[in-house]
């Protein structure tokens, strides 16, 4: 899904060039998009995974499945849906839009960027790959230590896992660090922090979760590589070693993680509810200091995943606590949502209602939080479907539905060309009905005792009906995904032009042209207001609406006839940062294979890392 | 259903719940509101149970009432505000309003403080230290079964757990190999079985019957299939249950005799005991009275002669995975006179 201007300027040129130039890409919409077809491929694998999970389960005693390849599904579908499906599909919409909403010409550092995605894609690789030699991970999305050890996962399913997550995890820090440093320094002039997009401060908050979260697990699944590659003793219970390592370190990543999550749903909710309202965010800098502090209270709640490990009463209470005070900046940002609808012209475009059904579901998803944070009740809620049908209202409600409405919305911008609308809304009612019917009932297996990550379970439970029920509506969800897929095509292939503006939007990226030139902005803009392209057309919204309308006539013109003065001197392809990925994947990989196939890898990647540090941004301009 | 010790209020019965959660759930469960749910947490059948069960109603109503109210709003916002055929008007452009910001920051404050408040209530009443005179059960976890000890009462068994009605009972978990958790929804709140330490949980049974439970926690290959059962029988039938299996294994006679000596000649011996025999492997649970017990094979499996054939037949077709593997298969002639024995370890 090229940018169509990209393409089709090139059509002339031959197919190889073409695929060099994604090569080498370091165009953050290049990127953007690479990121994006990536994680929906990946998207698509997953909800494969899910499908043949809710087939073996639709019946008891189901015969679909061997435990084996059941526990490997489970692993996978959790595993790729956080970390190659959610987090990149996010990335993609980072990627994408922060410098265009802040009125930048590229992310701080392209290359950086260009070699995040390919290490993303190295470690999606490495972690999949297991599938062709029949070892895939089985340890759950979760690894908990001690079933993880060589001794009760033989072979190399975990060091798939391990490896593929470490590599995964250099990606996101480098993706991180860059954004923030973006957005940091590189705002238009008068676009104070105060003046951001709700998404593009979403996206600053979630990069600090990132570079925060990520070194725990990090350290977590190097302990877990050096006792298994190594022999150490970092959970090995009989050598003095505590599998309740693991669990503290990956829930003190893990729990930020779902944070990192549903924070970038949060920010495009933000941009499309305004849209659509014709309404400014309502509270802004309330949504943005509950963001903050969900940020913040995200990292003391963690062992909330951990109240039936009996680590004690004070503990217990305790993180009761602190996660149900995430409760209160949670609420302060759905009252706001709301009422940032409340008095506005509301028109029920698809983007808009992907962003009420999002409202919806994660106010579900929100609410059955609390009650597993009260301890006794999450003594029958943890591990049992309740919690499964919790968490899915939470991320397929408050991310999935929040991206989808955000790929309706921002694609006109992406390609030029406007989604389907029909189409758009038949995907949004089968999805929206689908998850509902998939997803709710699985509190009621829960609260009927069904443990999840089981393959099988026997007759007579009381489970049958529901079982067969969700796997029914979860084919509804497959169909949603196939109309979506459809209308993506048709729309890349024959949409109606956009032009630069069609939802009528508010903010900076709406200012030029569908698809942006390459160079983003041919003059950077001068911010005065939060919402600059509506204070462009509309004037600061004191006075009446047709005097409002009159100023519309002020719309920043983009300088048509620049000159030779505004030419913009872009950095140069390069495919370094795709060479220091490889390595680190072949180093990576190496552990499984030889130690010297390791050594070969990191040399490799030196080697890469110093041409590339060599290379000169871009070629010098003749004259200086 | 026996009669409950204590009569719950209407609010806290199960259709009523389960409707409140959704309107969806009532149409369905008036179906099939008589489906025998033998593992369900709603109909809690202990007194620590019916502590968390009533937990239950006050933070679902809760949360049904405040999603009735936020979803109210959302819908009353986007329909009333919607924009008419060719109004292409700009609203008012409000940016915000302290008062209202304030209001919904405290509200959701004193909802949570109610929360906690009740949770902290139900913490101290389960988390509360089990009576002195509690019964002392010594779970330990093995992939995929459960080894049951009754340190004071010199009595050891397998995946099937009497303890007596109105006493309490007090668990020791712990674990022989990965993470486990001990769960019977009837009767408690699931807690975990971690190698290297003892966890601790405590309940009063108040209703006699067989209780299901599961493991909780992935445990591997046959999590699915570590099951296990609670039988909470009468003071007088635990403690006939205790006294017997204490003895050792009987004397066998006829085809159960031949099925015993084919036992202690076999593999069998290197992973299972008998007590009062040659057979003190520890690998695999204690059989010494599984002909007692009311379930096979890790709680999978009812015990009748069928399926202690099918299970000395095929034990990694019926749980895949599981430590017992045949060196040989058996002969259809040894199966019968094992499945004599096996059934007569009364």
């Amino acid at each position: 899904m090229a940018t169509v201007a990209d393409v089709r300027t090139q059509e002339r040129v031959s197919t190889g060039a073409a695929i060099w130039s994604w090569v080498t890409t370091i165009d953050h919409k290049r990127i953007g998009v690479l990121y994006f077809v990536t994680s929906l491929i990946y998207f698509i694998v997953a909800g494969f995974e899910a499908l043949l999970i809710r087939l073996q389960l639709a019946t008891p005693e189901g015969q679909l499945l061997d435990s084996d390849t059941y526990n490997q599904l489970f692993t996978m579908h959790g595993t790729a849906m956080v970390f190659m499906v959610a987090m990149p599909m996010a990335a993609a919409f980072f990627n994408f839009l922060i410098p265009l909403m802040i009125g930048a010409r590229d992310v701080a550092f392209p290359r950086l960027n260009a070699f995040s995605y390919w290490t993303f894609l190295g470690g999606s690789l490495l972690m999949h790959s297991s599938f062709l030699f029949g070892q895939a991970p089985d340890g759950g999305w979760f690894g908990y230590a001690n079933l993880t050890s060589k001794e009760y996962s033989p072979g190399l399913s975990i060091d798939f896992w391990g490896l593929g997550l470490l590599v995964l995890g250099v990606a996101s820090v480098a993706a991180a660090l860059n954004f923030i440093i973006t957005i940091i320094n590189l705002r238009a002039p008068g676009m104070t922090l105060m003046r951001m997009p709700v998404f593009v401060w979403m996206t600053f908050v979630t990069s600090f979760l990132i570079i925060f979260a990520f070194p725990a697990i990090t350290a977590a699944l190097i302990f877990l590589e050096f006792d298994r590659l190594f022999g150490t003793n970092f959970y090995e219970v009989a050598e003095g070693g505590d599998p309740m390592l693991w669990q503290h370190l990956f829930w003190v990543f893990g729990h930020p993680e779902v944070y990192i999550l549903v924070l970038p749903g949060f920010g495009i909710a933000s941009e499309i509810l305004p849209t659509f309202s014709r309404k400014p965010i309502f509270g802004y800098s309330a949504m943005v200091f509950a963001a903050v502090s969900i940020g913040f209270l995200g990292f003391s709640v963690w062992a909330h995943h951990m109240f039936t490990t009996g680590m004690g009463t004070i503990a217990d209470a305790a993180f009761a606590g602190s996660t149900m005070l995430i409760a209160i900046p949670t609420g302060i940002k759905m009252f706001n949502w709301v009422a940032t609808c409340f008095g506005g012209r509301i028109s029920f475009t698809t983007p808009m209602l992907f962003a009420l059904g999002f409202l919806t579901t994660f106010l579900i998803g929100g609410l059955t939080g609390p009650m597993l944070a009260a301890v006794p009740l999450d003594l029958h809620f943890q591990d049992s479907y309740f919690v499964v049908g919790h968490f899915h209202y939470v991320l397929f409600g408050g991310l999935i539905l929040a991206l989808m409405g955000g790929v309706y919305y921002w694609f006109p911008k992406i390609t030029g060309r406007m989604m389907d609308e029909r189409i758009g809304k038949w995907h949004f009612w089968i999805m929206f009905a689908g998850m509902n019917l998939t997803f709710f009932p699985m509190h009621f297996v829960g609260l009927d005792g069904m443990p999840r990550r089981v393959g099988t379970y026997a007759a007579g439970m009381g489970w049958d009906f529901w079982n067969m029920f969700i796997t029914v509506s979860a084919f509804l969800i497959g169909v949603s995904i196939l109309v979506f897929l459809w209308n993506l095509v048709a729309s890349y292939v024959k949409g109606v032009p956009a032009g630069n503006d069609p939802w009528d939007a508010r903010t900076l990226e709406w200012a030029i042209p569908s698809p942006p030139p390459e160079h983003n902005f041919d003059e950077i803009p001068h911010i005065t207001h939060r919402d600059q392209v509506w204070f462009d057309k509309y004037g600061d919204g004191h006075g009446d609406a047709a005097q409002l309308r009159k100023t519309s006539a002020a719309v920043a013109e983009p300088a048509e006839d620049s000159d030779e003065e505004h030419e913009v001197h872009m950095p140069d392809p390069s495919y370094w940062p795709l060479l220091v990925s490889a390595g680190l994947t072949i180093a990576a990989a190496g552990l499984m294979i030889h130690i010297a196939v390791s050594v070969f890898g990191v040399a490799w990647t030196i080697i890469s890392v110093y041409a590339w540090s060599l290379e000169p941004a871009s070629t010098p301009p003749e004259e200086h | 259903m026996q009669p409950t010790k204590r009569a719950p209020g209407w609010w806290h019965s199960r259709p009523v719940i389960l409707a409140v959660l959704g309107a969806l759930a009532v149409a369905v469960l008036a179906g099939c509101g008589a489906v025998d749910t033998p593992q369900t947490t709603l109909f809690p059948r202990s007194d620590n149970n019916q502590v968390i069960n009533d937990l239950y109603a006050p933070l679902t109503w809760l949360a049904i009432v405040i999603f009735v109210l936020v979803q109210g709003l959302l819908l009353y916002s986007v329909f009333r505000f919607r924009a008419r055929r060719g109004d292409d008007s700009i609203p008012p452009q409000i940016h915000g309003n302290t008062r209202l910001e304030i209001a919904w920051t405290l509200a959701p404050s004193i909802v949570v403080v109610i929360m906690l408040l009740l949770t902290y209530q139900a913490m101290a009443k389960i988390e509360a230290d089990p009576p002195p005179d509690a019964l002392h059960v010594r779970v330990v976890g093995h992939q995929w079964w459960w080894e049951v000890h009754y340190p004071d009462l010199d009595v050891v068994t397998a995946n099937e757990i009497h303890i007596p009605i109105d006493r309490p009972v007090y668990f020791e978990l712990e674990s022989d190999d990965v993470i486990h958790s001990f769960w019977v929804p009837r009767l408690m709140g699931k807690r975990d079985l971690m190698p290297g330490s003892t966890n601790t949980i405590w309940f009063t049974p108040q209703e006699e019957g067989l209780f299901a439970g599961h493991c909780a926690e992935y445990c591997g290959t046959a999590h699915a299939q570590m099951r296990f059962h609670v039988v909470v029988e009468s003071e007088i039938a635990f403690d006939n249950w205790v006294e017997k299996q204490r003895q050792p294994a009987e004397e066998m006679t006829g085809d159960a005799a031949l099925g015993a000596e084919l036992f202690v000649s076999r593999a069998c011996v290197t992973c299972h005991t008998i007590r009062g025999t040659d057979a003190i492997g520890t690998i695999g649970p204690d059989i010494t009275h599984v002909g007692s017990r009311v379930y096979i094979a890790g709680g999978i499996l009812e015990n009748s002669p069928e399926n202690v054939t099918l299970w000395l037949s095929d034990p990694q077709g019926v749980k895949p995975g599981n430590e017992m593997i045949l060196p040989l298969p058996l002969s259809s002639e040894d199966i019968r006179l094992l499945t004599e024995y096996v059934r007569a370890l009364k």
